[in-house]
């Protein structure tokens, strides 16, 4: 309590009220805010913050209330606040940014609006890709695989161990690969002028399900009970969902079956 | 105007959150986008699978409570802004427009890209159930051990063209083909393989399509995989080799911690999957430690390795005197060739991307700002590639960083006060990513890890030197193998510490919680957090605020603590010194004086 304020000149008795009264006197309304604007970074209870250096002190005037003897103290305009924060403190920049100038923000937006151009043109891109390369589909890829045989050939005959295992399978896959190709090309116009002679999935009997090749009287049952309970096929892969048919038995009665 | 001017020049430009508003807007408005085109063209009911077991019965009165308390947090803050929010109006305006440009080019991006993959072939095939197909691709990520029991190893294709039902077209979407037998060894990594075999829609994972190839014979190369992918295989592999000599903790976090690719998920490319390099239970149960433990993310390549990497390099430059351009440029370049060593992933992006835009910065000479190029990061990939947006790994990444730029700073300085300054910041940026992925997490799997924060902690100090150790193992293994196993084991050093910590505190009863699931329970945990910061920063801005009104006395005073202790010694005063009490005219002491 002796330490009050830190107005120890005199030498007189301290009396706790009159220093706390004398302190307040000098703290002035305008001088408060003044600075709790500048200290706080938005607008504070409606007063515009400045940057603008502390006041001047204001010497107390005649007549205010515990007129006595006036302190040094009070006369140099020292405020019990001046010693927890710094001037340079309170004129230092310390809100986030966050407001964007027009010349900024429309230079943010013809950036966004440049991304995404690119990114759709790309994506335009693929699907005319999809218009092309269907019409000349199947050529394509028989081309692409018949051009590559030559370079796979030479390249698997390098370090990679991994080589020699494609390579008899390659071999073996050669005659295989070109027949369901060309077996699927020509069973669209064989399955216009043939279709007769395969099992429509729909309409089919148990015996005529157990002729096909690859199907006995387990499957046909499976089969015909799928079919009641979906009500029919809508496609020959949907054969797969029936249990007890895999991707090899679909492979093996594809040719025989249609929709 | 001039209140528009000083409000200005009160900002600091070293703290730029302008595109923060806009980059949340974006992800938003592409997972609105997302939802309703599963509403519109799909019909799907989006809400339904996202909202977990339960949400159908939430009682009635909570909507309404929420939107109540909302409402009022929203008046009380309005009545006491209100002024600010009128005096800025013409700035606000302006931050409005960009905000609305970038919710639409988002939704226009997000539609176009959903539209393109909806009417993809492969994808318009497969969505009436299985379909044979025999499809070109090519393998774009490293192989895998599979997730499904009837195949062996998995890879991510990325499709050229797909033959379906007698007709060959052109096909861009991703797959995940599942091997099996001797094919695993057979493929590699960046080679164009045709395989035929069944192709479905994917029951979980980011991946659209599953293609089951059956067995030997269906998959034959095409083109043979790059120079460049060859010579990082080989790296990869020497690496591979180098850790096999290893303990078992050695063979699983090695790798995960270097490169992102536990030990256990590792398909080597000669035919040694087969015997597989770890034990699987061991693996799995290592594994599910370290997730309850909350350590799981030390195992996904983040931001860490390229912070190691990028400070290796510019000591190095500077060493050399080299200009700021030129390390930038240095900086960019290592950066590209670490990401391509990784196992590719989406955290691996976001970081290469983020450390690219703070390359540019330097580059220019700016300060680089991690938020800034943060929410350029996010702009620049969810227009690119509107699917990241709903990328557990990209959103756990960015939300991680986040939290970190923004909370770590105000957490170091709360925690120096009790603790000593380095466990205080170690605990500050754990305390701030752990705080910002929460909601996330709990949408993954929904449980609170309560023990993640002294986890983490406690294993904060090896997690660089056994990075940093990995690193140089990975880039000199294809030179010398016995110098590799020498790092990789002092590496697995620092991995028993991460093991010893996930096994006491992963496995502890108390180590886990579980919590609502669902985008529920994620936004339930989220509102929980806003309020605790709110509650947080009122009680420092009141107990800051009266800090320098007032004479020294009232200060004094005002603190609780000061006043209890003023109390309880006048009360001890009171009780022990009966020659002094205060109380007049009730006793006399004994020798008859008073006060």
């Amino acid at each position: 309590m002796a330490h009050c304020g830190g107005m120890g000149l005199q030498r007189e008795r301290i009396n706790a009220g009159a220093a706390a009264r004398r302190l307040r006197s000098l703290e002035e309304p305008g001088d408060v805010d003044v600075r709790r604007a500048g200290r706080s970074s938005a607008v504070d209870a409606g007063r515009p913050g400045r940057l603008a250096p502390p006041r001047p002190p204001i010497p107390p005037r005649a007549g205010r209330r515990g007129a006595g003897k006036t302190s040094i103290g009070e006369l140099s305009g020292v405020r019990p606040g001046d010693a927890d924060v710094t001037v340079e403190h309170r004129m230092r920049r310390d809100a986030p940014r966050l407001r964007f100038t027009p010349g900024h923000a429309l230079a943010a937006m013809l950036l966004l609006v440049a991304v995404t151009c690119a990114s759709l043109t790309l994506l335009v891109r693929q699907s005319l890709n999809y218009a092309t390369v269907g019409q000349s589909a199947s050529h394509g890829i028989v081309r692409t695989y018949e051009d590559t045989q030559g370079e796979s050939g030479a390249t698997s005959d390098a370090t990679q161990p991994q080589g020699t295992v494609t390579q008899p399978q390659g071999s073996t896959e050669q005659p295989s690969q070109p027949e369901p190709q060309t077996s699927n090309g020509s069973q669209e116009p064989q399955g216009m002028d043939a279709k007769d002679t395969r099992i429509n999935l729909n309409t089919a009997t148990l015996e005529e399900l157990d002729s096909i090749n690859g199907i006995g009287p387990v499957t046909a049952r499976k089969i015909l009970d799928y079919r009641a309970r979906t009500g029919g096929f809508s496609s020959v892969d949907q054969l797969l969902e029936v249990s007890g048919i895999g991707a090899k038995t679909l492979e093996k009665i594809r040719a025989k079956v249609t929709v | 105007m001039g209140g528009a001017d000083a409000d200005m020049g009160r900002e600091r430009g070293s703290r730029d959150c302008r595109l923060l508003p806009a980059a949340l807007v974006l992800w938003t408005a592409i997972l609105a986008a997302e939802a309703l085109f599963a509403i519109l063209i799909k019909g799907e009911q989006p809400l339904a699978e996202w909202s977990g077991d339960g949400a159908s019965c939430a009682p009635g009165w909570l909507m309404p409570v929420c939107m109540a308390t909302g409402g009022f947090a929203v008046g009380v803050i309005l009545s006491k802004r209100g002024m600010t929010f009128i005096r800025h109006g013409a700035d606000m305006r302006v931050a409005m427009m960009v905000v609305i440009m970038v919710s639409i080019v988002g939704v226009t991006s997000a539609w176009a890209h959903l539209l393109v993959r909806w009417h993809d072939p492969a994808a318009a095939g497969a969505r009436n159930g299985k379909v044979e197909v025999v499809a070109v691709g090519r393998i774009t990520e490293p192989l895998k051990t599979s997730t499904i029991r009837e195949a062996d190893c998995q890879a991510e294709m990325k499709l050229e063209s797909i033959l379906l039902q007698g007709v060959s077209r052109r096909s861009s979407t991703q797959v995940r083909a599942f091997f099996t037998g001797g094919d695993c060894a057979a493929a590699s990594r960046g080679a164009t393989y045709r395989v035929s075999g069944v192709l479905r829609e994917a029951e979980y994972g980011g991946t659209p399509l599953w293609l089951t190839v059956g067995s030997d014979r269906n998959v034959e190369r095409v083109r043979d995989p790059p120079v460049t992918d060859l010579v990082r295989a080989h790296m990869q592999e020497r690496f591979f080799d180098a850790v096999s000599r290893l303990s078992d903790q050695g063979r699983v976090l090695v790798p995960g911690l270097t490169m992102g690719v536990l030990g256990q998920d590792h398909v080597p490319s000669d035919g040694r999957w087969e015997a597989g390099m770890v034990d699987e239970t061991y693996a799995n149960r290592l594994e599910d430690s370290f997730r309850n433990a909350g350590i799981m993310h030390l195992m996904a390549v983040s931001g860490g390795h390229f912070v190691l990497i990028a400070s290796l390099v510019r000591r190095l430059c500077s060493r050399f005197l080299l200009p700021r351009a030129v390390t930038a440029c240095c900086i960019a370049a290592s950066y590209g060739l670490l990401a391509s060593l990784m196992a590719p992933g989406d955290s691996v992006s976001r970081a290469l991307i983020m450390g690219w835009f703070n390359a540019a910065a330097m580059a220019v000479g700016r300060r680089p700002q991690a938020l800034s190029a943060l929410c350029c990061t996010v702009i620049g990939t969810l227009l690119a590639d509107p699917a990241m947006a709903q990328s557990y790994g990209f959103a756990l990444s960015c939300a991680a960083v986040l939290g970190i730029v923004i909370l770590t700073g105000p957490l170091t300085s709360a925690f120096t006060r009790i603790l000593p300054k380095p466990i205080a910041s170690g605990l500050a940026m754990t305390v701030a990513a752990q705080y910002a992925t929460m909601p996330i997490q709990i949408l993954m799997k929904p449980q609170l890890p309560v023990l993640s924060c002294v986890a983490n902690l406690l294993v904060a100090p090896v997690v660089s030197y056994a990075t940093l150790l990995g690193l140089a193992a990975l880039l000199c293994a294809w030179a010398d193998d016995d110098v590799a196993y020498g790092l990789v084991w002092l590496a697995s050093l620092g991995t028993r510490v991460m093991e010893v910590v996930a096994d006491g505190l992963g496995n502890a009863d108390v180590a886990v919680l579980p919590w609502k699931d669902g985008i529920t329970g994620a936004l339930a945990m989220a509102g929980i957090e806003a309020a605790a910061l709110i509650a947080i920063r009122m009680i420092v801005r009141r107990g800051g605020r009266g800090s320098d009104d007032g004479p020294a006395a009232k200060r004094f005073t005002r603190d609780p603590r000061n006043r209890l202790g003023i109390w309880f010694a006048d009360t001890v005063r009171l009780v022990t010194d009966s020659n002094r009490t205060a109380w007049r005219g009730r006793e006399v002491n004994l020798h008859g004086e008073s006060d």
